[in-house]
């Protein structure tokens, strides 16, 4: 029964399925000294994960491995090792002070950025708040006129030719219901 | 101090990094995408006007203008044209996959013969925020952006407006430059 129980959840547990509380179930079966001699290829896997989740690194973790680098180096600089003749004492360089500046020149940067990628016109115009999206989605747009009357040409040549295929699309449609209208005659009338 | 120095040496290398990426920002939409890669290509005849531009109109003598065309100007912010008469079913093309149509909702679409002219809208809320309209046929490609406050009724009676003066073929005008 319990062979059952525990190979189901262990299908569950390979697809990554199960709860936390089905977890646990499978940690404390696997912790007793005797299990099903079925089961037992498994032990060492939760073994394994519970040996491993209570290593902590020490305290001095850090200046041991500096230490074993250290004393690496200077091993293969003393005997000078026949596979790197030209060794150097390695340089040992730590991120901690550097990385607080590039904190600060990052939020400093972002800042000064946004302030100036601001659309300039938009912060004192009193727009409604749809308008003032709508503008803020065109402030990239560099004037290709400079002078107003000819801006204004343009914009009624391309009002118009907008209108122009407004109507077309009036007239194909038109002109499509025609059509229908005659075919459906003629397919009423034969 | 050292730690200065290199702080500021790596700076100067990611200055243009981190411009180029806030541009890009400013020009996340993707009609702008498309105005900016073929904004300096001569193939190109390129229109841009911008809200300032649009807010400057109001110096300008209005006299021979009509009140519907008046209306509808003074409406829009921005006005974008980009358009070309080298192989304009390329581009049409590009254009579609390029833009980010989904964004949009279909307005009108025409296909007659060579003819292809689709109308997109962007709402907000109830009002229509920008009307995109793409066109194409064999002599060339149109792109134009307009975006503001865009009452379409009388977008398309502006033409009507025209035809009573004569100018009903205005279309062929067009075509013929």
């Amino acid at each position: 029964m319990e062979y059952v129980t525990i190979a189901a959840l262990l299908e569950k547990y390979w697809q990554a399925e199960t709860t936390l509380d089905e977890e646990q179930v499978l940690a404390d079966y696997f912790r007793q000294p005797s299990i099903d001699i079925r089961l037992e290829p498994y032990r060492n896997v939760f073994g394994y994960f519970e040996e491993e989740s209570k290593v902590r690194p020490g305290k001095d973790l850090e200046s041991r491995i500096l230490r074993s680098i250290l004393a690496a180096d200077q091993a293969a600089a003393t005997t000078g090792s026949p596979d790197d003749p030209g060794h150097r004492p390695a340089i040992i360089r730590s991120l901690a002070p550097a990385i607080k500046w590039y904190a600060a020149a990052a939020v400093v940067l972002c800042i000064t950025l946004f302030s100036v990628y601001q659309p300039v016109g938009n912060r004192s115009s009193g727009l409604p708040a749809p308008l003032l999206a709508a503008a803020s989605d065109t402030y990239v747009i560099k004037d290709t006129y400079d002078d107003p009357k000819q801006a204004l040409a343009a914009i009624q040549k391309a009002l118009l030719t907008v209108s122009v295929n407004m109507n077309k699309e009036r007239d194909v449609t038109g002109k499509q219901m025609h059509k229908m209208s005659d075919a459906w005659r003629t397919a009423m009338t034969n | 101090m050292s730690v200065y120095k290199r702080v500021i040496r790596k700076l100067i290398i990611l200055l243009p990094f981190l411009l180029w990426g806030v541009s890009s920002y400013a020009q996340d939409d993707a009609i702008g995408k498309f105005f900016g890669k073929y904004m300096d290509d001569d193939r190109f005849s390129v229109v841009s006007i911008s809200p300032k531009m649009f807010r400057l109109l109001a110096k300008v003598n209005w006299d021979t203008v009509s009140p519907d065309m008046k209306q509808t100007i003074s409406k829009i912010q921005s006005l974008r044209i980009l358009s070309t008469n080298a192989t304009p079913r390329q581009f049409y093309k590009e254009a579609i996959a390029k833009l980010n149509l989904n964004d949009y909702e279909e307005l009108i679409t025409v296909r007659s013969k060579g003819d292809n002219v689709h109308f997109m809208i962007k709402e907000n809320g109830n009002l229509i925020h920008e009307l995109l309209m793409i066109s194409v046929d064999d002599d060339g490609f149109t792109l134009m952006s307009f975006v503001g406050d865009i009452d379409l009724d009388k977008m398309a009676r502006l033409s009507s407006d025209l035809s009573i003066k004569g100018m009903e073929n205005l279309k062929d005008v067009k075509r013929k430059n």
